[in-house]
């Protein structure tokens, strides 16, 4: 898989393909307008971060050339902007998603693989872990081909533990994934949750995938 | 003290010392001429008297008439010629009359005789007392007219100074609307209105320079932060870090957090401010209200709080996101300042919706709590203190009132549409 992110601030795509890394993906950086241009014109990506203000024009002009060129690389766009207009315009234009600034780099790894889901037309929409399979389209969860009960909930939180399998997740993110803006300062109805699933989880699988790091959050990993 | 009454003080207390000095000088100088003109009649007499006596020899045959006496009396020595005023008792009139006398002694057939004229002086006592009590209705009328007429003509002359002031009054720097003065033909005003107006220009580009500072400010911090978020994150995945590293890491994604959703709040609150959701709906506010309790049905349950509704339909004009946001800030605060096991009651009506709540705080104060980082100081500061300035922003911009009340052991705000 082969990821663009074109992004003018250096710390902050380094920090990204330093994380996007460990799923495997290839990942580019365009640090500027043109530079983002030229690649997106020579390669076809998988998924483009696009940031919106960039040194020598707007990312939205580069949104509007891809699709002007009818490409099919999905879009992230990731904006310090967060504005509806911003998410509006843009989604309208052709984006697949808009991320605002700051978000957690594990809710950015989630949207990435939630739009090459999406992207991938052969059908594929399952996601694996193990003897996890997960059919997003459908929603569905099986362990070696049972299906398993899950609450909305439960089903958003393995997801996105599986999206970001193996790697550590700050509780913040996990609430801000689960309940957006909503839950200033609810972080603790994550516990209830992470419990539950890890239960239902256990009934089928002998191993706790779920591992707590300190206080810092969960870690999906076998 | 107005302006007027001041001019009126003034310029009352001046005419009237003005009108006293010259009314008692004026009484003088009239008194005066009458009584030259009175001894003037009396030498005149004084002359008839000397002439008949040269002429015959003999003093002439004394007169008693009413205004005018002439006596004479028989004297050892000459006396001294002068001019008095004397009260003389009238037996007719049976009182005491104002007279005017002149004295003088004149030598007949070698005796001395004492001569008295005397003429009436009431007459003109009368005069000046008529010719005063005249004057004195004159300036007197004088002065009403000027009053009224000044009154009159000043309150129609600071007309459009009240005006000015009025709109002023009116002006409202965050509003949309400009200052507009009206024209006045008197330059002073027209430069009072013109220097208004520039200054409220000059304000106003402040106040916008100043809301795109807020602004940028904020877009600004964004990136930072979002830069600060995605090395911690990079950084958390190191598996060498010990649980104590981990826990300052913790506290850095604590207080990260925090200043993030401070940041988006002050963002917020300054694009409410600078008129950026002007996109309005005709919004079910009912449906709006249920969507928002099943989406918070997860926090009310686990705090086990009792919510009771009474939701008919109600269609409110404003903007769907500000709407939003409103219902959640609202919400939120109702859990989280809410107790174990305790109540919220939410009443939507065609023009106004009511959420209560029962909590620990005591009543909060009505006049700070929709301020910026108003905080009841028993609160731990979880919330950023925005939360119900963004409400009352939000209320401003979609000309809703919002108050606060604590009534019943709960804490309540009512919105009007």
């Amino acid at each position: 898989m082969k990821i663009l992110i074109i992004e003018d601030e250096k710390a902050l795509s380094e920090s990204i393909v330093s994380y996007l890394k460990q799923e495997e993906y290839i990942c580019e950086i365009a640090p500027d307008f043109k530079t983002a241009l030229y690649k997106t014109a020579l390669h076809d990506y998988d998924c483009i971060v696009l940031d919106i203000t960039l040194p020598g024009g707007s990312g939205l002009d580069i949104l509007k050339d891809l699709k002007a060129n009818k490409k099919m690389d999905g879009v992230l766009i990731i904006s310090a902007k967060n504005s509806l207009e911003d998410k509006v315009v843009g989604l309208k234009i052709g984006a697949d998603d808009y991320l605002p600034k700051p978000f957690h780099l594990s809710e950015l790894s989630a949207r990435i693989a939630s739009i090459i889901r999406r992207r991938n037309f052969a059908g594929n929409n399952t996601v694996h872990f193990n003897e996890i399979t997960i059919d997003t389209m459908a929603k569905l969860v099986c362990i070696d081909n049972i299906a398993l009960d899950l609450t909305k909930k439960e089903y958003e939180l393995l997801l996105y533990f599986i999206s970001n399998k193996r790697r550590v997740i700050s509780k913040n993110a996990i609430a801000e994934h689960l309940w957006g803006d909503e839950t200033e300062g609810n972080i603790d109805f994550i516990y209830t949750h992470i419990k539950n699933l890890r239960r239902k989880l256990q009934e089928c699988i002998h191993t706790d995938y779920i591992r707590s790091v300190y206080g810092m959050g969960y870690k999906f990993t076998d | 003290m107005k302006l007027l009454s001041k001019y009126y003080r003034v310029n009352i207390t001046a005419t009237i010392i003005v009108v006293l000095v010259s009314s008692v000088f004026y009484y003088f100088l009239i008194h005066h001429v009458l009584l030259e003109q009175l001894d003037d009649a009396l030498k005149v007499e004084e002359q008839e008297v000397t002439d008949h006596v040269k002429e015959n020899n003999s003093l002439p045959q004394p007169s008693y008439y009413n205004d005018q006496q002439v006596i004479f009396f028989e004297l050892t020595g000459p006396v001294e010629r002068k001019f008095g005023t004397v009260k003389i008792y009238n037996k007719e009139e049976k009182e005491y009359m104002v007279t005017r006398q002149l004295i003088f002694s004149i030598k007949v057939a070698g005796k001395i005789y004492k001569v008295n004229i005397l003429k009436s002086q009431e007459e003109t006592e009368d005069l000046v007392k008529l010719i005063l009590l005249i004057t004195l209705v004159i300036v007197l009328l004088l002065l009403i007219i000027l009053f009224l007429l000044s009154r009159f003509l000043l309150s129609r002359l600071w007309k459009p100074f009240n005006a000015t002031v009025e709109e002023l009054k009116k002006f409202n720097l965050s509003g949309k609307e400009k200052l507009q003065l009206k024209n006045s033909p008197i330059n002073e005003f027209r430069d009072l209105n013109e220097a208004v107006t520039i200054m409220a220009g000059h304000v106003s580009r402040e106040y916008d320079t100043l809301k795109v500072f807020t602004e940028n400010a904020s877009h600004e911090m964004q990136t930072p932060l979002a830069i600060i978020n995605s090395k911690l994150d990079v950084l958390i995945q190191d598996e060498s870090i010990n649980e104590q590293q981990m826990n300052q890491l913790q506290g850095i994604y604590q207080a990260l957090d925090r200043l993030s959703k401070l940041n988006y709040s002050l963002l917020l609150l300054t694009r409410i401010g600078n008129n950026q959701f002007t996109q309005t709906d005709n919004i079910p506010l009912d449906k709006i209200v249920k969507e928002k309790l099943i989406q918070f049905e997860e926090l009310t349950e686990s705090r086990r709080l009792k919510i009771t509704t009474g939701i008919t339909p109600a269609i409110i004009h404003c903007n769907k996101q500000l709407l939003d946001i409103l219902l959640s800030n609202l919400l939120n605060n109702a859990i989280r300042y809410n107790m174990e096991n305790g109540a919220i009651s939410i009443v939507v009506s065609e023009n106004k919706l009511v959420i209560a709540n029962t909590s620990p705080l005591p009543a909060l104060d009505e006049k700070q709590v929709f301020q910026r980082f108003y905080r009841h100081h028993d609160t731990t500061p979880e919330g950023n203190g925005l939360g119900l300035s963004i409400v009352k922003q939000i209320c401003n911009d979609a000309g809703f009132s919002i108050a606060y009340f604590y009534r019943d052991n709960q804490h309540q705000f009512h919105i009007h549409f």
